[in-house]
């Protein structure tokens, strides 16, 4: 179980989904911190990088994104043994079966896609949140150093 | 005691010989009367050989003295005897002897008695072991009474259950025989060991009254599970009041001598079975009087059938009253024989005769280990009658044939001597025919016929026997009779040997004869006469014409004939060209007549003078391609066949050629237009990819980039609506509202777009797909959702299609979906989905009885983004049908639609039932 003071890192390059997914984050009760990385070697950066801080308790991934796009950064993270077990669950508008299949493959815990309707957005997030940061166990972070 | 003499004789003899040895005595007395004791007065031959003493050495003496002891033996009883007349019995030891006897005493008078002796050694030795092996035996027994030894070293199970029927022991027999162990057994009910519920009262306890039972057939239940059959003795257990306490139960198994048993009485039925299926004869005896009769046992079906009797009948009667000739048959022999030795033997077919029936039959006999005898036999009756007639019949013919056999050798020799005659006069006759051609006729100098020999009678005029004696005038024109007449004269005038030509008339058509004459030396009957042979040369006259007609042709032929044909003697000058060799190389007929194929530019060029050189060195012909310029400067493709022709000795070399200069010009311009065609699908196909991938972006690029938008829109309307909204007057929120619904729309449009775009994209898979089971299920979902709508549903059965299984569900999803929709305002929803075989293919309508459409606009209904409907009548985005149609496209089939307006519509898509999909068509842009 997360403490609710962990972090979420969202990694999104919209900032009106950057927006709406911390309004929405908000609405449906989940007050842990969002760091927001802008493009996906902003995010490798962030969690492997030399100045990398303590690890969040869940990533959210968009899959299009500038410089780095959502698959190669889940590739990255999933090659290092520090990240190989972090909780990533892709966040992204597209439902093509390709990109579902290659998430997977690259071992996302999770793909959600943002449905249009805010309400929705708001209870798929919500949901997601109850799931990954409070229900879920993830394995010990030492674990991973 | 008085006794006649005769009984005293008796007496005498008895005493004499019986084998008891008996002595006589009496009592001797002292002075004071006391009996002190006792004389021997007679002793019988077996007292003499008991005791081992003479009489001599006893008669008379005193029972002290012979026997040497002090006092007499047993005075004291013998006294008693003697002077009470009661007779006594005692058995004495003689220690000395070692010998047992018992003694009888009897007294005949007052002071004498008798004693009898018998030796009793063997009986008192007998029953002394007796004693001692029982006393044994309790010994052991008393030993063993208590312990398990003895109940447990028994062969039989053997265990006691209480008046409960509860097992309170268990040996180990019991043990082995049903796998549980004493442990398991000690206090269980004794039932749980039974296959079947005890029917029978095992138990004595409640309905046998206390009786034993003995050798009952039971079935156990062994703790393995397998079920074996026992033999079982039950004695009931009593307390000192008599009350039933228990049973002693022990039991055997006897499962295998039970299978032993079914097995043998299984043996028997099939032997029974053999017996009577047997197709021979087959009868059972047992021999009577000493073997020389027999008394019948058994027969079976088949020789119940033989004899025409009823086994009934026989059984237990004997052979010599129920077939009365059976010993003239000799069976009656061979079944004494086989009696008496036990081998079997044979008796070949023979005759058995009675009054009743008579049959030849084979028999075989032979005796059962019992010493019953069987014969089995086989009816040869027919066999024999034919055997019979076929040696009366052979008899027969060999008669027939002996008195034929004379008849045809006197036959055979007059045949003999006609023939030589004839022949004899033949010969002549054929000599002349063999040696001289066609028709013969000798005639004489006044025109008329003396003889006539002739092998062909068609070439006559009139039937020979007519023409002999008849004159020329009698058959001939005067103008030929005239032409003849000049040649007999000339023939018989001169002596010399004339020839003419002429023509007749005969029933086959007009004949040419050339005839020959010669004078004959001898007159014939006093006229000089001439031979006059006449030959049929109509074939070669007719050769003659069509030799001449058919050069004729043949030149016509070649000079008209399309293709060129040239012929050039050996050493390569042209002798012979038609017109077409000449149109063909562009010259005239005197510019080809000049030409010497070995010296032609062109003919070395493309090789032909090779094949020609070929042709005339092989003989064979060749066939050649060229594309040439001819000499006279005509380009040509030329398709040349050389032969060689051989013409009165002289070779020449025969060319035919087609001018295919046309096709091949064709030929070529096709291949540049392929070529040229292959460029541009090359092109077009490396375009269209590039537009696919370019439309797959697209489409990726709509998911994702046009949906980000609309989803910010959405998001901040309902941002402003819950953080704002109290600032905003009713109007103010509800164009917020609106601005969310409409971006929802558009993502759902969105959605569909996509899906409709992935329908073209996706490969196309063929399977065998079941429509109606399809069907079925989507109008259950559809039912379920809304379960209070009253519906009319039906789908036709076994709507088989071949075509890929996704595309073919979303397009009938499509249909039904629209159908449940238009119908939703009616009072009851009708769907059908109907079937129709076409040639080749298969039509499917989906027909309701909903809104329906104006047929005006049927040609808008397929196209993406066209709605026939108010949104607010009926939801939708107008992407269905054209999803259906992309579908049905795609299987290259087709779809279409009819409708009225408020009357329903009916959806039909038609697919090859050779189930082949645009695999191979690029996809379509959307």
């Amino acid at each position: 179980m997360s403490s609710c003071t962990e972090h979420i890192l969202l990694v999104e390059d919209n900032p009106d989904d950057v927006t709406l997914t911390k309004r929405a984050m908000k609405k449906a009760g989940i007050v842990n911190p969002i760091q927001v990385a802008e493009d996906g070697a902003r995010a490798v950066e962030l969690l492997l990088g030399p100045d990398a801080g303590p690890l969040p308790a869940l990533v959210l991934l968009d899959l299009k994104l500038p410089k780095m796009d959502g698959l190669e950064v889940l590739r990255v993270l999933r090659s290092d043994p520090r990240t190989e077990l972090l909780p990533i669950v892709v966040l992204t508008t597209s439902s093509e079966q390709r990109d579902l299949i290659r998430s997977y493959r690259l071992r996302a815990n999770s793909y959600i896609r943002k449905p249009v309707s805010f309400a929705e957005f708001v209870q798929a997030v919500g949901q997601m949140g109850v799931y990954w940061l409070i229900l879920n166990e993830a394995p010990a972070r030492s674990l991973g150093e | 005691m008085s006794t006649a003499p005769h009984d005293h004789a008796l007496y005498q003899g008895l005493f004499r010989t019986m084998t008891e040895g008996c002595a006589v005595h009496e009592l001797v007395h002292d002075e004071a009367g006391a009996v002190i004791d006792y004389r021997i007065l007679d002793v019988n031959d077996a007292y003499v050989e008991i005791v081992g003493l003479e009489p001599e050495a006893v008669l008379g003496r005193l029972a002290t003295e012979v026997y040497g002891t002090h006092a007499a033996p047993y005075l004291e009883r013998y006294a008693r005897v003697a002077m009470t007349g009661e007779p006594d019995q005692f058995e004495v030891h003689f220690r000395p002897m070692a010998k047992h006897f018992r003694i009888s005493v009897f007294s005949p008078r007052l002071h004498a008695f008798v004693t009898v002796f018998a030796d009793i050694t063997r009986e008192k030795e007998e029953a002394a072991a007796l004693e001692a092996e029982v006393a044994h035996k309790s010994d052991l027994l008393e030993q063993a009474l208590d312990s398990r030894v003895l109940v447990d070293s028994v062969a039989s199970a053997v265990f006691t259950v209480d008046a409960q029927r509860r097992v309170t022991s268990w040996n180990r027999e019991a043990e082995l025989l049903t796998g549980y162990g004493v442990d398991e057994a000690i206090g269980q009910p004794c039932t749980m060991f039974a296959k079947e519920p005890c029917t029978q009262g095992c138990s004595l306890l409640d309905d046998s009254g206390g009786e034993a039972v003995r050798g009952r057939e039971c079935r156990v239940l062994r703790k393995d599970g397998r079920v074996i059959t026992i033999l079982k003795n039950a004695v009931p257990l009593h307390d000192d009041t008599g009350a039933a306490v228990g049973t002693v139960e022990s039991f055997v198994d006897i499962s295998e001598e039970r299978a032993a048993r079914e097995k043998l009485v299984a043996s028997e039925h099939r032997l029974r079975a053999l017996f009577e299926n047997l197709d021979a004869g087959c009868a059972i005896y047992r021999a009577v009087d000493g073997g020389t009769d027999f008394v019948f046992r058994d027969l079976n079906a088949t020789g119940e059938r033989l004899e025409g009797v009823d086994r009934m009948d026989l059984v237990g009667r004997r052979v010599t009253e129920c077939f009365p000739g059976i010993r003239e048959m000799g069976l009656l022999e061979v079944f004494e024989r086989v009696q008496r030795t036990g081998e079997p033997e044979n008796l070949p077919a023979a005759i058995y005769e009675d009054e009743r029936l008579m049959g030849w039959r084979e028999n075989y006999v032979f005796r059962l280990p019992d010493g019953d005898l069987v014969a089995v036999y086989r009816d040869r009756t027919e066999e024999k009658q034919v055997e019979h007639e076929l040696a009366r019949y052979k008899d027969k013919l060999e008669e027939l044939v002996g008195a034929r056999t004379l008849q045809l050798r006197d036959e055979v020799a007059e045949h003999v001597r006609t023939r030589r005659a004839l022949q004899q006069s033949e010969a002549r006759l054929r000599a002349i025919f063999g040696a001289l051609p066609d028709l013969v006729f000798l005639v004489d100098e006044d025109g008329r016929y003396r003889e006539v020999l002739t092998g062909e009678e068609d070439l006559l005029v009139r039937p020979s026997d007519e023409v002999r004696g008849a004159r020329l005038q009698d058959f001939f024109e005067p103008a030929l009779v005239e032409r003849f007449m000049a040649l007999v004269q000339k023939t018989i005038e001169a002596g010399t040997t004339q020839r003419i030509e002429y023509t007749l008339e005969l029933p086959d058509g007009l004949h040419h004869f050339e005839g020959r004459s010669a004078p004959l030396e001898q007159p014939v009957q006093g006229r000089r006469a001439m031979v006059f042979v006449a030959r049929d040369i109509s074939d070669r006259k007719k050769l003659e014409w069509q030799l001449s007609d058919a050069l004729d042709l043949s030149e016509a032929i070649t000079r008209a004939a399309p293709v060129g044909i040239s012929a050039y003697d050996a050493d390569g000058r042209c002798v012979m060209a038609n017109e077409a060799a000449c149109r063909i190389v562009g010259a005239d007929h005197e510019q080809v007549l000049a030409q010497n194929f070995r010296h032609i530019e062109s003919w070395k060029r493309s090789g032909l003078l090779d094949a020609a050189a070929r042709a005339l060195a092989g003989q064979s012909s060749e066939r050649v391609e060229i594309h040439t310029t001819s000499s006279f400067g005509r380009e040509v493709w030329l398709d040349i066949r050389l032969a060689p022709v051989s013409s009165r000795q002289r070779h020449h070399l025969l060319a035919v050629y087609d001018d295919i200069s046309e096709q091949r010009v064709a030929e070529r311009e096709v291949r540049e237009l392929t070529r040229d065609l292959e460029d541009r699908v090359r092109r077009r196909t490396v375009a269209l990819q590039a537009a696919n991938k370019e439309l797959e972006a697209f489409a990726y690029s709509v998911s994702h980039d046009l949906r980000a938008p609309l989803r910010a829109i959405d998001g901040f309307s309902r941002a402003v609506l819950e953080d704002y909204g109290e600032r905003l007057d009713d109007d103010g929120r509800e164009y917020l509202e609106r601005l969310c619904g409409a971006s929802q729309r558009m993502g759902g449009l969105i959605d569909d777009l996509l899906k409709l775009s992935r329908l073209t994209r996706r490969s196309f898979e063929p399977s065998t797909v079941d429509l109606t089971g399809m069907a079925a299920g989507i109008l259950e979902e559809l039912q379920a959702a809304e379960p209070d709508r009253e519906t009319e549903l039906h789908v036709d059965p076994e709507l088989v299609v071949r075509g890929d299984r996704a595309l073919l569900g979303v397009a009938l999803r499509n249909l039904l979906e629209n159908a449940w929709k238009f119908t939703g305002q009616r009072p009851i929803t009708r769907i059908r989905i109907t079937g129709r075989t076409l040639p080749d293919a298969l039509a499917v309508s989906v027909s309701d009885n909903g809104a329906g459409f104006d047929m005006t606009y049927v040609d808008k209904l397929f196209g993406p983004f066209q709605r026939l409907h108010g949104m607010t009548e009926f939801p939708g985005n107008g992407i269905g049908l054209a999803t259906v149609q992309r579908a049905v496209l795609r299987h290259g089939g087709r779809v279409h639609a009819e409708g009225r307006v408020g009357e329903g519509a009916t959806f039909t898509f038609i697919l090859p039932s050779h189930g082949r999909g645009s695999d191979s068509v690029p996809p379509r842009g959307v």
